[in-house]
């Protein structure tokens, strides 16, 4: 009356929205891409419009000085649009962040929001939930539309919400933790957030996973393992093999390696497989697995053949899955094989293709969207006024709606139908 | 003893100010002016589909909301409104609307029992678990669950409407289904943390869904220290009134224990006026536990100020229960002093209590067709036409399939 592990995972919402073949993740990633780049070009051409029809009042000295508030203490500056972009912006084509980019650019915002997380002193299990709200929220947006900072500080706070209830504290003495922040830059953009998160909370992470393993091997090479290799091994025979898989003889040596062999996998599951597409395109099984193989390659061969016999038809596909898997968390710079090294020295070391990212972000944010507490706000000022909204703002609605319109059908059609 | 629900609330255990419950209880002002937010224009916002930030999932949200029209009101919680609601594309496909209030006070965005309740039905699908359909928030940012509809009101309403008789027959097939629910949630790593009469709904069909997710919480981590402030007070096992920070979901056993013992008697089964108060009502019926009983309570936190210097006391007798519970039988006794075992590690667990005897003992569970239900005769006819228009859910005849291939321990 046990319910099997995969039976489990494939009920959960991450199996269900947040799992992807890496062709349909490229194809989403693209779709939101093209979406926000035409309403980049769109925002910036109409606030260049409307600057235009102010110039003859206010010709040409600079209007943009101070709107620009790209890190949050936003509140109460009011819903006037910050200026897109540095010394370049003359007009014409924006030139927007391509689809590759964007990644390089969300990744950085992890890798900064991980920092963070440590920064807060959070369990990292709150962190890690963080980071994959993060990454499913990115799916469906742009970072030009959304701000990483701002989203980060909210997607922290509503994981802590999620991870510790109660116990998560007020959003006030959450920001007040957090540089120039204020409550209403945790709370204004929590909405936006969890829509895009299709209002799924729960994020299944290869942690509890990896440290069963583990307990496991212990049992093993202490020759009290109770459970049953499938070909009938007896537990002397288990640990006779597991000892040559560590290439040690006697129980503390192998102890100490294990040990150490945990720690490593660990930290791998920690960053590489925060920093990477890991949780969108394996379970968390393989994740662990995955990593537990980069950790200990002969070790978890002899693991797994306890589990699905090497003869198993199944045996060679599942070894390949666990090894792109690998390939996955071993390409992420964070990773090493001397698991001593200093923990986050790589992450200041932005790769230049991130920083040629980073600065080109820049000059290609929505003017719309980028103070999130005004945004808000006005959203609330909406529902009561209904109706009467100012000209230009049904203006841009229709021009979105339209474009959403055209885009939806092909998009959004086949998606919505497995929800109804 | 006149006890009402209003009674029973949310817990409030002593020593605890209970910051979350308190916020709960408070009286929601802005209730007033809450009637004019459900207007029709809602059905209608496919026409103004939102702001400047207009986004992909803000399209995909519209596709969601538009699938549904708001009909009238249900009734209403501490947390949210609930609107009676059906397909646009299919009036007959009925569903509610649970639209979550937005406390103006609330300085912390979402609350945490909306949260909740939205993190762990999204995951939990069972024919026993009210089915969450879909998610949508509508402009003025109120968060909508779309449920299954469940017409026929609470378990609780049923024990306590005299007017319904029911047997020893219809008590088992109840309680069979609060304990596979039950059962599938903690397989699932899920402690409910509220589970009573009036959080079991009733769906057309009879079968009771247990609803209310807003104090889950995942128990998949042991290490993971959890508040002791949960459970309403009758259900509310002994080892929390203790203080207990790390338990399982011997917990909820505790609290199915009292709901099954409430329609054996049709009463409630542990009432109490306060918090400090319910230790003496439930060591009434079950004795003062000692570190025999019960090794390790001596070390619980309130052990010293609520238990140490009690008097010692012995457990009701057998004879006690038989002539209470005459309704269930010996088997049915039987089980429900496993389920209300004061040590937590000799508790019955769920998948314990559906391997009991007491369901394979006579009498056999009630078919669910002929269960007992509200409402009288003419009410009856109504709600089978109903039946028939609306039919099984898609989702729910592939739940039942699953569960059907789970061997349910003695549920042969
Ligand atoms: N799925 C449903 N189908 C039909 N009616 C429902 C459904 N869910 C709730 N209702 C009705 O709406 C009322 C309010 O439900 P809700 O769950 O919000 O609050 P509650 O459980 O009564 O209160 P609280 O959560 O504060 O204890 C219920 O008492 C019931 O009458
Ligand atoms: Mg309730």
């Amino acid at each position: 009356m046990r319910l099997n592990e995969d039976d489990l995972y494939r009920q959960s919402t991450q199996y269900k929205h947040w799992s992807f073949t890496p062709s349909d993740l490229t194809r989403l990633r693209e779709k939101t891409n093209a979406h926000a780049a035409a309403q980049v070009q769109l925002h910036i051409a109409q606030d260049r419009a409307e600057r235009a029809k102010l110039a003859p009042l206010d010709v040409a000295s600079a209007p943009d000085s101070g709107a620009n508030t790209p890190n949050g203490n936003g509140a109460g500056t009011g819903a006037n649009t910050p200026v897109p972009g540095g010394a370049g912006d003359k007009g014409g084509e924006v030139d927007c962040l391509t689809m590759d980019e964007e990644k390089m650019v969300v990744d950085k915002f992890c890798e900064t929001a991980m920092k963070l997380g440590d920064f807060l002193k959070l369990q990292p299990d709150v962190t890690a939930t963080a980071i994959q709200f993060m990454r499913r929220f990115y799916l469906y947006n742009s970072p030009m539309t959304y701000d990483g900072t701002k989203i980060s500080k909210t997607a922290f706070f509503l994981a802590l919400k999620l991870e510790l209830g109660t116990r998560a504290g007020s959003a006030s003495d959450f920001a007040s933790r957090l540089p120039k922040t204020t409550r209403d830059d945790i709370v204004a953009p929590e909405y936006t957030i969890v829509q895009a998160l299709r209002f799924n909370f729960e994020v299944r992470h290869p942690f509890r996973g990896l440290k069963g393993v583990h307990l496991e091997l212990e049992d093993m090479i202490h020759a009290n393992y109770a459970g049953v290799a499938r070909d009938g091994r007896s537990s002397a025979d288990l640990r006779a093999e597991a000892l040559a898989a560590l290439q040690v003889t006697g129980g503390d040596e192998a102890e100490g390696k294990l040990g150490n062999i945990y720690a490593h996998a660990k930290d791998i599951l920690a960053m590489a497989a925060q920093l990477t597409d890991a949780y969108f395109l394996y379970t968390p099984a393989q994740i662990l697995l995955a990593a537990h193989l980069l950790a200990a390659p002969a070790l978890t061969t002899f693991y797994l053949g306890t589990k699905i016999p090497s003869s198993s038809p199944a045996a060679p596909k599942i070894l390949s899955t666990l090894q792109s898997c690998a390939d996955l968390l071993s390409s992420h710079r964070s990773y090493t094989k001397n698991p001593a090294a200093n923990k986050h020295g790589w992450a200041d070391t932005d790769p230049p293709e991130t920083k040629r990212a980073m600065k080109k972000l820049r000059a290609c944010k929505d003017p719309t969207t980028q103070d999130l507490v005004a945004l808000n706000a006005g959203k609330k000022r909406d529902v009561v006024r209904d109706g009467e909204l100012e000209e230009g703002k049904a203006k841009r609605r229709k021009l979105n709606r339209e474009m959403a319109e055209k885009e939806s059908d092909s998009f959004w059609g086949p998606e919505l139908k497995k929800e109804g | 003893m006149g006890m009402s629900p209003a009674l029973s609330p949310r817990p409030n255990p002593p020593g605890s100010n209970a910051p979350f419950n308190a916020a709960k209880a408070k009286p929601l002002v802005h209730l007033l002016n809450h009637k004019t937010v459900p207007s029709p224009s809602l059905t209608s916002a496919a026409t103004t589909p939102g702001g400047p930030d207009d986004g992909l999932a803000e399209e995909m949200n519209d596709g969601v909301k538009n699938q549904f029209i708001f009909g009238s009101r249900l009734g209403e919680g501490t947390y949210a409104t609930v609107y009676r609601g059906h397909y646009r594309d299919d009036p007959s496909k009925l569903v509610a609307i649970k639209k979550m209030k937005k406390n103006t006070e609330w300085q912390d965005g979402i609350n945490l029992d909306s949260l909740r309740e939205m993190k762990y039905l999204a995951e939990l699908h069972h024919p026993h678990v009210i089915n969450l359909i879909a998610v949508f928030t509508t402009k003025d940012e109120n968060i909508n669950l779309v449920l299954e509809h469940l017409p026929r009101g609470e378990l609780q309403d049923i024990w306590k409407d005299k007017e319904i008789a029911y047997g020893g027959a219809d008590v088992k097939a109840w309680s069979n289904m609060i304990c596979q629910a039950v059962w599938w949630i903690h397989e699932n790593f899920v402690l409910h943390r509220d589970i009573k009469s009036n959080n079991i709904l009733i769906a057309a069909d009879n079968s009771l869904k247990l609803a209310d997710f807003g104090l889950a919480r995942s128990f998949a981590n042991p290490e993971a220290d959890m508040t002791y402030n949960v459970i309403t007070r009758f259900y509310r096992p002994p080892e929390l009134f203790l203080g207990s920070s790390h338990y399982g979901g011997c917990v909820d056993m505790w609290s199915v224990g009292c709901v099954i013992a409430e329609l054996a008697v049709r009463d409630w089964f542990l009432p109490s006026e306060t918090d400090l108060a319910h230790l003496g009502v439930i060591t009434e019926v079950f004795g003062v536990p000692t570190e025999h009983d019960w090794p390790g309570i001596s070390k619980l936190r309130f052990w010293k100020e609520q238990l140490e210097n009690t008097p010692p006391k012995r457990p009701q007798p057998l004879s006690w229960w038989r002539s209470r519970m005459p309704l269930i039988g010996e088997a049915g006794i039987d089980l429900v002093r496993g389920l209300l075992t004061m040590d937590p590690v000799k508790r019955l667990s769920a998948k314990q209590a559906l391997e009991h005897h007491y369901w394979s003992a006579t009498p056999r569970p009630q078919k669910r067709e002929n269960l007992p239900r509200k409402g009288g005769k003419e009410a009856e006819r109504a709600m089978g036409e109903q039946l028939k228009r609306v039919g099984p859910e898609a989702d729910e005849e592939k739940m039942a399939k699953i569960a059907r291939k789970l061997d349910f321990g003695a549920m042969r």
